[in-house]
């Protein structure tokens, strides 16, 4: 008990978004001072009996997607914005927190705010909870996503007006209506980044007969990928297996075809909202019909979904601020506003 | 989040930019309404950067940006104009700033609590070096007080006189047991060996001392001395000196001038001598009576037991040698020597 206390003194507060693509820690007074891949890669020597290593966390990690030989795997321990293998998320949890700390002497333990998908049950809240407590946190708060991300992106939280925040993230997509510090209908899809490239992976397949990699439709979404016909059209060469021929082959793909695979998945996010505007008491619904709906989160960064979501709700939509962090940043101010006002602020569990 | 500083307001005009881009791409306010999706008077209220008008930071610059997205024009600008009339993104405080903050993240509080616990740890280690130092002293000085007091206790034993021998080591004390043990593994000479004997050595009656070879008083210093030569040597004598104090004993001396084989034991059984004796000198063995003597060239040995000169003529047979059993009585008030 001292003695967590004592290492605490020399640990700073983290806000951690564990997401299912990427994991941002954002430190006290420091700012960002992560952003890696949530991909770990484990050596298992000597068959599969052998004893487990860490060979590799984060960007490393994440080269070796798909590329790895066979004793080596690398793996997402996040699946759906939750936790798919508890160890490997403990294990890469405490790599990350080591890293941002620069005392080598004492074990970091720090406080250490979460945050959960808003979707996500009892026991993977736990299991969370868990293994950042196993990575060394003193203390461990978990906050919803989507209020993490709505004080990120400096939305007025506290004040007696809907403000609707639309966070997309790797795994999952949350839509929240705040009011008053408080969430007041939320809901949670698990459509996000990966069901992205997941869509343009089967797109080629079927369209084309060719096998793409995780890390090519990635490089494609990221590319040309858009949500809404625009008027320039993209244009990109990739590569990959022909399934008829087993050859290697190039081909080029534009940003329409890509629009055209992303339709199912951005489908289930316009319907998500549609649902929430449904759900959304009265005079909060016309607080956000005024002001309109805030977006977060990577998946925000798909061209011209801001578009989409406008065109198919009728809303203005506003783009946040560095919308990759917001969750993080929202998390650090979350994690000061409890120091000023208690634990019990913002519905922190 | 709404800024009500008219002053700043009429000096930085952050949207004339876009009512000069939508004047030359001849757009109506509504039209630009209609395609954002944003209310009409937000947008004059952009245009004329009229703040009161305008929602909270975060959706105004969202808005601004589309506008500026939409009008093709580039929105650095306007931002960083905006920005200055209405801060926004006030980088998070340290938590050692916030009000009301006794955390202990504070710089200068982890310092102190540094330095303290150092120090602390430093006065552990110190206490404990002085602790250990306290207790070694101790434990010696108690060990001296322990010698100390054997010393006084030997002291008393032999007061008023100590003699100490030079070869072999020997200390001839009024007990049965330490003499035992001294003379079990040493000769003793009786005109080496001689203590003033102490009242309380009853039946025994006084000894003859010849030459004393070194005489100490009881001073405490030689005391000592004997104490831990006694100790290096015997300790079981010390502790059975020490523990019986004066108990009985007798003593046998033979002189064989001519030389003779002799066996003495004891009434317990023990051998005092067995071998040859000769020379000029009175040996002298202690013992419990009565001693059974066996031996040769009788005629020429003379004994005494207790000072007292024994006759044995009567017990020499006619090979020279002799077997008897010799002790003390009172008889009348007077030591007689016993025969059986």
């Amino acid at each position: 008990m001292f003695m967590n206390r004592f290492r605490g003194m020399f640990s700073n507060d983290l806000s951690i978004d564990l997401g299912t693509a990427n994991t941002l820690i954002y430190a006290r007074g420091r700012g960002i001072v992560l952003d890696e891949p949530s991909v770990v890669a484990i050596r298992q020597d000597r068959g599969p009996g052998g004893p487990k290593t860490i060979e590799a966390y984060g960007k490393h990690a994440k080269g070796m997607l798909g590329r790895t030989p066979q004793n080596i795997t690398a793996i997402r321990p996040m699946r759906d914005g939750v936790i798919a293998d508890f160890n490997v998320t403990e294990k890469m949890l405490q790599h990350f927190i080591r890293q941002v700390h620069e005392s080598k002497i004492l074990r970091p333990s720090p406080r250490v705010l979460i945050c959960v998908p808003c979707g996500a049950t009892q026991v993977e809240r736990r299991a969370i909870r868990e293994s950042a407590a196993g990575a060394g946190a003193r203390k461990v708060y978990l906050i919803d996503e989507p209020m993490a991300a709505a004080v990120g992106a400096d939305m007025p939280v506290d004040e007696p007006k809907g403000s609707m925040v639309l966070d997309i993230g790797g795994g999952t997509s949350e839509v929240a209506v705040i009011s008053l510090n408080g969430i007041v209908y939320s809901a949670s899809v698990r459509v996000g980044g990966d069901k992205f490239d997941e869509a343009i992976t089967n797109y080629v397949r079927r369209n084309y007969g060719i096998l793409i990699g995780e890390a090519t439709s990635e490089r494609i979404k990221h590319e040309i990928g858009t949500a809404y016909p625009g008027k320039d059209l993209l244009e990109i060469e990739v590569k990959g297996r022909n399934l008829s021929e087993g050859i290697p082959r190039s081909f080029s793909l534009n940003s329409n075809e890509i629009l055209e695979s992303l339709q199912e998945p951005l489908h289930g996010i316009v319907s998500a909202v549609k649902t929430a505007l449904e759900q959304t008491p009265p005079e909060l619904g016309a607080d956000v019909a005024e002001r309109g709906i805030v977006l977060t989160g990577g998946g925000a960064l798909l061209r011209d979904l801001d578009r989409l979501i406008m065109e198919e709700t009728g809303l203005p939509v506003v783009m946040a601020e560095d919308p990759l962090t917001c969750v993080a940043r929202g998390g650090g101010r979350v994690l000061e506003l409890i120091d000023k006002h208690g634990g019990d602020f913002l519905a922190v569990e | 989040m709404h800024s009500s500083d008219d002053q700043e307001e009429t000096v930085i005009n952050f949207g004339d930019a876009l009512y000069k881009a939508r004047k030359q791409q001849k757009f109506s306010i509504e039209e630009i309404a209609e395609q954002l999706k944003v209310p009409s008077q937000i947008i004059s209220a952009l245009e004329q950067s009229e703040l009161s008008q305008l929602p909270s930071a975060t959706y105004t610059r969202g808005y601004l940006r589309a506008y500026a997205k939409y009008l093709e024009i580039k929105d650095t600008d306007m931002l960083a104009d905006y920005d200055r009339i209405v801060p926004h993104n006030v980088p998070l405080k340290p938590r050692s700033n916030l009000p009301n903050e006794k955390s202990s993240q504070s710089p200068l509080f982890k310092t102190v609590t540094f330095v303290l616990i150092i120090l602390g740890v430093l006065a552990l280690i110190y206490g404990g070096y002085q602790y250990y130092n306290k207790q070694s002293a101790q434990l010696k000085a108690s060990s001296q007080a322990l010698a100390e007091q054997h010393a006084s206790e030997v002291s008393s034993v032999d007061n008023p006189k100590l003699t100490l021998l030079p070869q072999p080591l020997h200390e001839s004390q009024n007990t049965p047991a330490s003499t035992k043990e001294v003379e079990s593994g040493s000769k003793m000479y009786s005109n080496q060996s001689a203590v003033d004997t102490i009242g309380s050595n009853s039946s025994t009656g006084t000894q003859h001392n010849k030459t004393p070879t070194i005489a100490v008083n009881n001073k405490i210093k030689a005391t000592t001395k004997v104490v831990d030569k006694l100790k290096t040597r015997k300790p079981a004598t010390l502790v059975s000196v020490l523990k019986q104090g004066v108990v009985k004993t007798d003593t046998i001396e033979l002189l064989a001038k001519k030389g003779a084989w002799v066996k003495i034991t004891d009434a317990t059984g023990k051998r005092l001598h067995y071998g040859m004796i000769s020379g000029k000198k009175w040996q002298a063995y202690s013992g419990k009576a009565p001693f059974n003597v066996s031996m040769g060239n009788a005629r020429s040995t003379k004994i005494r037991i207790n000072h007292l000169n024994a006759d044995i003529s009567s017990y020499i047979r006619p090979n020279n040698t002799a077997q008897f059993k010799l002790s003390t009585t009172k008889h009348n008030g007077q030591q007689i020597i016993r025969f059986q």
